[in-house]
C-alpha cells in the first residue's frame, strides 16, 4: 500500500489571500494589496480607493512586521468619515463638517400636511438611530449618534423648539378656521398643489359645483339654470340686496393718488383740443405756442382772414412754385420735429391771431397752400384758374396787394377781398354761394379742348375707312429659282428633249420620230396580201420582226429616260426644299 | 513553526508554507509572473518548488451559427483555456509581501495560501 502522504498545505486550517491591484487613488501609489478569498468576488466589484483605505490602512497597520491575522480583515464596509479638504472644502482648519448633513436624516421637523400634526419618526430622524458597526469580535467601529450628538447638540434642541411652536401655530389655525367658514371652504377647495381645486371637498361642506357659489350667496331662487334667468333682473337683485352697490363699476376702489405735473398738463390739453373753438382769451394759445414753437418756429402774426387760396394767389400760383412749395412741405414734414403737420394743422384751424415770423411766414404759407391746393384738385378737376392778375386788373394790382400784405395793412387786404367778391358776384352762374366765393374768379371753368386724335377717334369706321399705309417692307423675300416647265408630248407623254440619248446624240442624229417609226411599223405590220408570194411573204415577216424590234428599243429608251427624269426631279425638289414628293413615274 | 537556521543568520525567522497559485487565461502573461515570482523568491534563497503546471481546463461553448435557425446547420466552437500554475514557497509574509510587489500582468489572478500549522 502506498504511503499517503500529507499535501504541501492543509486546506482546512489555511487561509487563502487573493492578490489585488490597487491604482492609488488620489495621488497613492499603486500597490498589491491582499484580499481574503472569502470576499473575493466583493473584492474584485469593490472600489479601487475604497479597498486600499480599508485594506491598505489595515495591511500597513497590522501586516507589516507581523503575521497575518485575516480576523480584522472580514469586517464590513465603513463609510469614510469627512476629511479636511474633501468635498471642495479648504483645509484651513475648520470644521466644515457641521455644515454637512448627514444622509438619511439628521434632524428637522416634518409635519403631516393634512392633519399637521408632527411626524415622530421624521422628527427624530437617523440621528436619533445608532448607527453602530462592530466588528467580529465584538469590537465597536463606529457609534454615529453619540459623535452626531456630541458634536450638534443644538440642532436637536433647535428642532424640538420648532416643533412646539409649529404646534401652537396650528392650533391657532383650527381655531381660526373654525370661526371663519370661508377659510374652510379655500382650504378645502385648494388641492394638493395649492390651486384652487373646485372638485375638493372636504368634510361635506362645499358643493361640488363651485360654479353656483355665486348664485348661492346672493340667495336667488333658481339660480342654477342661467338660461332661464334674465341676467340683468339677477343683477338688479344683486343690486338692490346690495345697497352699497349701485353701478357696475361700484366697489372697485379706485387708488387715489396726488395730481403730478403730467396730469395737470394732460388735462389742459385736453381742454384746450376740445374748447379751442370756443377760445376767445386766448389760453390755447400758449398751449399751441409751446407745441408748435418748436415746429412752425416763433409764429407771431398770420393773417387768418385770407384764405389760403388767397396766400396761393399771391404767390402766383405758378405751378413751378407749388412744386417747390410741395417739396418744402415733404422736407419739412421729414426733417421737422415730430408733429410738424398737426402743429400747422392746429394753427390752420384752431388760432385766430397769430403772429407771424417773417422769415417763417412764407414757408409756412407755402405749405398750407401746397396742401389747399391739393385738396382741391380733386375737386376742382374741371376747373382752370384765372391768374390774379386778371382779378385785379393787372400786374401792378398784384404787386400792391403783396405790399399791403407785408405791411399788414388790413384794410387794404379788405378792400381787395371786397373787390374780389364783386366780381364774383357778377360772374355767378347761380352756383352755390360757397362755391362761388372766391374760386369762380379764379378757375374758370375749362373749354372743349380737341386735337387730332380725338377728331379723328370720334369718326366710326362706316364714316372714316382708315388705311394702313403700306410702307415697303425691308425684308427680302426669299427668290425663287423658277424652273423650266416640262413639257410633255401628248402622244408619248414624255418629256421633250429629256431622253438622254436623244439628247446625248442630238448633235449626231436626227431626233428621234416616234411618229414616223410607228407609221413605219404599221406599214409594215399590214396584212398579207393573198396573192403574195413567198419572198413577199419572208419580206412582210422580216419587216414585222423589224418593227418589234424597234419597239423594244425604244420602249427601253423611254424607260431610262423617265427613270433618270424622275431621279433628276427628286434632287431639285430636295434642293428647293419643297414639302411635296417628288413625282413618280 | 519551522525555524530557519542559516550560517551568518542569527536571528530566526518564522516560516510558514507559502502555496501561490496563479491562473490566468492567458499562458504568455501567465508565464512571466511565474517566473518573475521565482526569480524573486530564488533571490531571497528561498525554497522554490514549482512552477507546477496544473492541467489546462478547457470551457467549450458549441452554439449554433444561425441565430434563427434557418439555414445550414453551421456550429460555433468556443472555448476558454484556463492554465494554472502553482509555486511552493517556504518563507514568511514580509518576503512573500516583497516577493508579491512585482508587476502582475493583467489578467492573471495570483492567491496566496498560507498555512499556519507549523
Amino acid at each position: 500500500m502506498p504511503r499517503q502522504r500529507n499535501g504541501f498545505i492543509d486546506r482546512s486550517t489555511a487561509k487563502t489571500y487573493q492578490l489585488v491591484h490597487t491604482s492609488g487613488g488620489d495621488g497613492g501609489t499603486e500597490k498589491h494589496v491582499f484580499v481574503p478569498v472569502n470576499d473575493a468576488a466583493a473584492a474584485q466589484r469593490h472600489d479601487e480607493s475604497s479597498a486600499s483605505f480599508l485594506h491598505e490602512s489595515i495591511h500597513d497597520a497590522k501586516i507589516a512586521g507581523d503575521a497575518i491575522d485575516g480576523s480584522q480583515w472580514d469586517q464590513e464596509y465603513v463609510r469614510t468619515e469627512f476629511e479636511p479638504g474633501e468635498y471642495g472644502c479648504p483645509n484651513d482648519g475648520y470644521d466644515y463638517s457641521k455644515h454637512f448633513k448627514v444622509i438619511g436624516g439628521g434632524g428637522g421637523v416634518f409635519m403631516d400636511g393634512i392633519t399637521g400634526k408632527p411626524n415622530p419618526d421624521a422628527v427624530t430622524g437617523s440621528s436619533s438611530k445608532r448607527n453602530t458597526v462592530r466588528s467580529k469580535d465584538g469590537v465597536l467601529l463606529r457609534d454615529d449618534v453619540a459623535e452626531f450628538d456630541k458634536e450638534f447638540p443644538e440642532i436637536l434642541q433647535t428642532t424640538k423648539d420648532d416643533i412646539v411652536r409649529t404646534q401652537a401655530a396650528i392650533r391657532e389655525i383650527k381655531a381660526e378656521r373654525k370661526k371663519n367658514k370661508d377659510l374652510d371652504e379655500v382650504f378645502a377647495a385648494l388641492d394638493s398643489e395649492g390651486e384652487l381645486d373646485s372638485s375638493s371637498q372636504r368634510d361635506g361642506d362645499l358643493d361640488v359645483e363651485s360654479a353656483d357659489d355665486f348664485f348661492n350667496e346672493a340667495g336667488l331662487s333658481g339660480s342654477n339654470d342661467l338660461l332661464e334667468d334674465d341676467f340683468i333682473t339677477t343683477a338688479q337683485q344683486i343690486c338692490e340686496r346690495d345697497e352699497v352697490k349701485t353701478g357696475p363699476l361700484d366697489g372697485i376702489v379706485k387708488e387715489y393718488r396726488e395730481p403730478r405735473l403730467l396730469d395737470e398738463q394732460f388735462e389742459k390739453f385736453m381742454r384746450a383740443s376740445e374748447d379751442v373753438s370756443n377760445d376767445e382769451d386766448g389760453e390755447s394759445e400758449e398751449f399751441f405756442h409751446d407745441s408748435a414753437a418748436n415746429n412752425v418756429g416763433d409764429v407771431d402774426d398770420v393773417h387768418a382772414h385770407l384764405t389760403n387760396n388767397e396766400l396761393e394767389n399771391l404767390f402766383g400760383g405758378e405751378e413751378g412754385f407749388l412744386d417747390e412749395l410741395s417739396n418744402l412741405q415733404i422736407s419739412e414734414t421729414v426733417e421737422g420735429d415730430v408733429g410738424a403737420e398737426d402743429g400747422v394743422e392746429h394753427l390752420e384751424s384752431n388760432c385766430s391771431e397769430r403772429r407771424a415770423d417773417p422769415d417763417r411766414v412764407a414757408e409756412y404759407e407755402d405749405i398750407t397752400n401746397a396742401e389747399f391746393e391739393r385738396g382741391l384738385d380733386g375737386v376742382l378737376d374741371s376747373f382752370s384758374r384765372v391768374p390774379m392778375e386778371e382779378v385785379l386788373g393787372s400786374r401792378q394790382g398784384v404787386e400792391k396787394a403783396f405790399e399791403a400784405l407785408e405791411r399788414n395793412d388790413r384794410e387794404e387786404v379788405a378792400r381787395l377781398d371786397k373787390r374780389i367778391e364783386e366780381g364774383l358776384d357778377e360772374e355767378s352762374d347761380g352756383h352755390d354761394s360757397d362755391l362761388d366765393t372766391k374760386f369762380d374768379v379764379m378757375y374758370e371753368q375749362k373749354g372743349e379742348k380737341w386735337d387730332c386724335e380725338t377728331i379723328v377717334s370720334t369718326y366710326s369706321n362706316l364714316d372714316n375707312h382708315p388705311s394702313v399705309i403700306d410702307a415697303p417692307s425691308s425684308t427680302k423675300r426669299r427668290s425663287v429659282v423658277k424652273q423650266p416647265v416640262i413639257r410633255l408630248d401628248p402622244r408619248t407623254q414624255a418629256p421633250e428633249g429629256y431622253m438622254p440619248s436623244v439628247r446625248a446624240n442630238a448633235s449626231e442624229a436626227a431626233p428621234v420620230d416616234f411618229g414616223s417609226s410607228r407609221r413605219e411599223v404599221a406599214q409594215k405590220t399590214q396584212a398579207r396580201d393573198r396573192g403574195e408570194s413567198k419572198e413577199d411573204k419572208r419580206a412582210r415577216k422580216a419587216a414585222a420582226k423589224e418593227a418589234a424590234r424597234e419597239r423594244r428599243a425604244l420602249k427601253s429608251e423611254m424607260k431610262k429616260a423617265f427613270g433618270s427624269e424622275s431621279v433628276k426631279q427628286n434632287r431639285h425638289a430636295t434642293a428647293i426644299g419643297t414639302s411635296k414628293v417628288a413625282m413618280k413615274f | 513553526m519551522a525555524v530557519l537556521k542559516k550560517p551568518g543568520f542569527e536571528n530566526p525567522v518564522e516560516q510558514q508554507r507559502i502555496r501561490i497559485t496563479l491562473t490566468s487565461r492567458n499562458v504568455k502573461n501567465l508565464e512571466k509572473v511565474c517566473t518573475d515570482l521565482i526569480r524573486g523568491a530564488k533571490d531571497k534563497d528561498l525554497r522554490v518548488k514549482g512552477p507546477v503546471r496544473m492541467p489546462t481546463k478547457t470551457l467549450k461553448i458549441t452554439t449554433r451559427k444561425s441565430p434563427c435557425g434557418e439555414g445550414t446547420n453551421t456550429w460555433d466552437r468556443f472555448e476558454m483555456r484556463i492554465h494554472k500554475r502553482l509555486i511552493d514557497l517556504r518563507s514568511s509574509t514580509d518576503i512573500v509581501k516583497q516577493i508579491t510587489s512585482i508587476s502582475i500582468e493583467p489578467g492573471v489572478i495570483v492567491e496566496v495560501s498560507i498555512d499556519a500549522a507549523e
